[in-house]
């Protein structure tokens, strides 16, 4: 079962949906583990569709599926695991096209597993330019509640004005799964300030990398 | 006062007299012709300068000299009780005070004499060859720096004229002693006259007399005080400002002590005299320059310095940010079609962008060397609006959305559950309520708002770093940061306005998501 298929409305949506409007980091709070243990005849039909949708993303088949696991995957608890599983896969991958769902499930669940991918891919320099900026944009989502950027507009970008880090208004409370590491933080900033250092870095990757260090600083400035 | 050799001295310079050594030991034979005032006295000869009156020819050690304040922060200098070289060229001795002479020397004479010292104790100077050869009366004085007064007392058997020029070669002023003063009893003036020439930017007199019967003593010139001058003095950030050293013979050092105590002081260690420093001015601070005055009391160690404030004004052409327009439509982008972890759907997002780039510049000399600040005013970008495709009938919550729950079509609120329709409606809502159609209602319209009434603009024409572009881009984007934050409280405060209790049911229609899971 997951927390999406577990959540039983105990209002209308026109009485709680005001609350997509609520800014900040808004975790989860119950864990998936409870959450499971309700069981009814939908948990099991999510479950079972989640299992699929998993197993159509590990192995590409059947391809017209594809799309549609994607889409359910945010909901899932395996939602981090193919999610790592995919970026690495992407390693190699010079297309920003192709991230696009991976950056979906970064952007609304909270995985360490996902987070750890991230920041391996982030730091190989093997990887692909675009493999490693968008792991550092999805390390920032993953750390940092209301911010982001577009790989896109980090090719816009130069090296000394370093990263544009938008600000989010309305945006959702991400799922965590899987609670990240407790320094996860530091981790992220050891690789970025590493990263952005090294003039030899390709500059994309190098702004990317600005980004995490940036928001990571907002952060630090909205601490009381 | 030390004393030389235990002989009272006086400062008294005199001229070169061609053909003095035929007068040496005895006396002239053509005072008719040099002296006509002489001619008069009961001594009939004119008193000439000689050997037998040098006493000594070591240089002097001890120097005593006194400054007092003058007009319009100047300084007067008298060189009352000076040692000079004795029967030696004089020269370059008074270089320490920017001071130089030529064809004058000194010698010692008696009170008792036809040319006493004006001070008593003092040496005597005067000027004349070895060979008592040479020479033509003139003794030239040449300063380092512009004086507005020059002036002696002198003594002379002949006329005698003090001319001044200045550093173009223009003659500033000139004085003239007409009568003969020797110290005889036949003078109606008597010794030491007061000879002085008073004008802007004096750099150059000459005393013009006869040959070897004149000298003069404890002569005197008014100074610049030591100081410092920036023009401008209040400049705009990032506008160059010059800063001229006034009164210092050499240099050592520039430096700049910022207000702010976050910031590094900036020192420039001159190697050669520059008398000044300039550069683009981007904080505010004192400016100090360090050095030997040219002045008697000053020059003596330890150096002397002076200070001026210089305080940057803000740029006023800097007016408040705006985003060039309503958002970019950027479609789904990371919106999830299924409700987050607060059972919520993110129908829209407003994503609010600083600029693309932040132009900078760096200081590379001057007061503000190695500073940095923004030397264009940022262009914020659009902002990005997100929608989620739920408002248009994609995914499993929006396919459930079809006015029923549970075999009921009516609410606990006893409104309808909404339908595909309401999804269309609630749609357009989404889009004014995050910007998109760029009305005041908005996110974007409230940010607009916030960026006009408050002084974003006026806190980045502000920031500077001691430090690199990268550096400042880094600061700038800690002030917008700060800035955003601030921004929260506005922000929701709208959501709960606008979306607040039952108000997003009556946006879609007037009707009740059906739950979903």
């Amino acid at each position: 079962m997951t927390g999406y298929q577990s959540m039983t409305y105990v209002q209308p949506w026109s009485h709680t949906v005001h609350r997509l409007l609520v800014l900040g980091a808004v975790l989860l709070t119950l864990p998936l583990t409870s959450i499971a243990a309700q069981a009814n005849p939908d948990s099991v039909k999510l479950r079972n569709d989640c299992r699929l949708a998993a197993h159509v993303i590990r192995t590409g088949q059947p391809a017209p599926k594809m799309q549609q696991s994607w889409d359910l995957m945010p909901g899932c608890p395996e939602a981090g695991a193919v999610s790592a599983m995919a970026l690495r896969r992407l390693r190699s991958d010079s297309d920003p096209a192709h991230f696009s769902q991976v950056a979906v499930v970064g952007f609304n669940v909270r995985d360490a597993e996902l987070f750890t991918a991230a920041l391996e891919v982030a730091g190989d320099q093997g990887a692909s330019t675009v493999a490693r900026a968008e792991s550092f944009i999805l390390l920032v989502n993953q750390l940092i509640a209301d911010r982001d950027v577009s790989y896109g507009e980090l090719t816009q970008a130069d090296t000394i004005s370093g990263c544009s880090l938008g600000w989010l208004e309305d945006r959702g409370a991400p799922i965590t799964l899987t609670p990240l590491p407790a320094d996860a933080a530091q981790r992220a900033t050891a690789v970025a300030s590493s990263v952005s250092e090294r003039p030899q870095e390709p500059p994309v990757v190098r702004i990317a990398a600005d980004c995490v260090m940036q928001g990571l600083r907002h952060q630090a400035d909205r601490q009381p | 006062m030390r004393r030389s050799r235990g002989v009272p001295i006086s400062l008294l310079t005199l001229g070169v007299a061609a053909g003095i050594a035929a007068c040496r030991d005895v006396q002239p034979t053509a005072s008719r012709t040099i002296n006509p005032l002489t001619l008069t006295s009961s001594a009939s000869r004119v008193p000439q300068l000689r050997s037998s009156d040098r006493d000594g020819d070591g240089w002097a050690v001890q120097r005593t000299v006194t400054t007092t304040p003058g007009e319009n922060g100047t300084s007067m200098s008298n060189f009352d009780g000076e040692e000079a070289p004795i029967w030696q060229d004089i020269g370059d001795f008074y270089v320490d005070y920017g001071i130089h002479f030529e064809n004058a020397m000194g010698i010692v004479l008696p009170q008792s004499s036809y040319y006493p010292p004006k001070s008593p104790s003092t040496l005597i100077t005067a000027i004349i060859p070895p060979d008592f050869t040479g020479g033509d009366g003139h003794v030239t004085i040449t300063f380092d720096f512009p004086v507005s007064v020059f002036g002696a007392y002198a003594t002379s058997a002949m006329p005698l004229s003090l001319s001044c020029s200045d550093s173009t070669g223009a003659i500033v002023g000139t004085k003239y002693l007409r009568t003969p003063n020797l110290n005889n009893g036949e003078s109606p003036f008597g010794p030491n006259q007061n000879i002085e020439v008073r004008g802007e930017g004096i750099v150059r007199c000459v005393f013009d007399g006869s040959n070897n019967l004149y000298g003069f003593d404890d002569f005197y010139f008014s100074h610049v005080d030591a100081g410092v001058s920036c023009n401008p003095e209040s400049p705009e950030r990032g506008e160059e400002t010059t800063c001229a050293a006034k009164g210092f013979a050499v240099v050592n050092a520039w430096s700049f002590i910022p207000d702010s105590a976050g910031f590094p002081n900036v020192r420039d260690s001159v190697p050669n005299n520059e008398q000044e420093w300039k550069g683009y001015m981007v904080v505010s601070g004192t400016v100090r320059v360090l050095g030997w005055h040219k002045v008697a009391d000053a020059f003596v160690r330890p150096r002397d310095s002076a200070s001026i404030h210089v305080a940057v004004q803000p740029r006023t052409d800097w007016v408040p940010l705006q985003m060039p327009g309503a958002p970019v439509d950027s479609g789904q982008g990371k919106l999830s079609l299924l409700p987050d972890a607060n059972r919520d759907i993110t129908f829209g997002l407003f994503r609010f962008r600083g600029p693309e780039k932040w132009s900078s510049a760096t200081v590379r000399s001057g007061p503000n060397s190695g500073y940095s600040w923004i030397n264009k005013e940022p262009e914020l970008q659009r902002g990005v609006v997100y929608i989620n495709p739920v408002l248009d009938g994609k995914g499993k919550w929006a396919k459930e959305q079809d006015g029923e729950y549970n075999g009921k079509t009516t609410s606990p609120n006893g409104r309808p559950y909404c339908n595909q329709e309401n999804l269309g409606i609630f749609k357009k809502e989404v889009k004014r309520h995050e910007g998109l159609t760029g009305a005041p209602n908005s996110h974007y319209g409230k940010y607009q708002t916030e960026l006009k009434t408050t002084d974003l603009h006026k806190q980045l024409e502000a920031t500077v770093v001691h430090g690199s572009g990268k550096e400042l881009a880094t600061k700038a984007q800690q002030v917008l940061d700060r800035w955003q934050l601030k921004q929260h409280p506005v922000q929701a405060a709208f959501d709960t306005a606008d979306y607040g209790g039952d108000k997003i049911s009556k946006l879609a229609g007037g009707c009740d998501w059906v739950p979903t899971v």
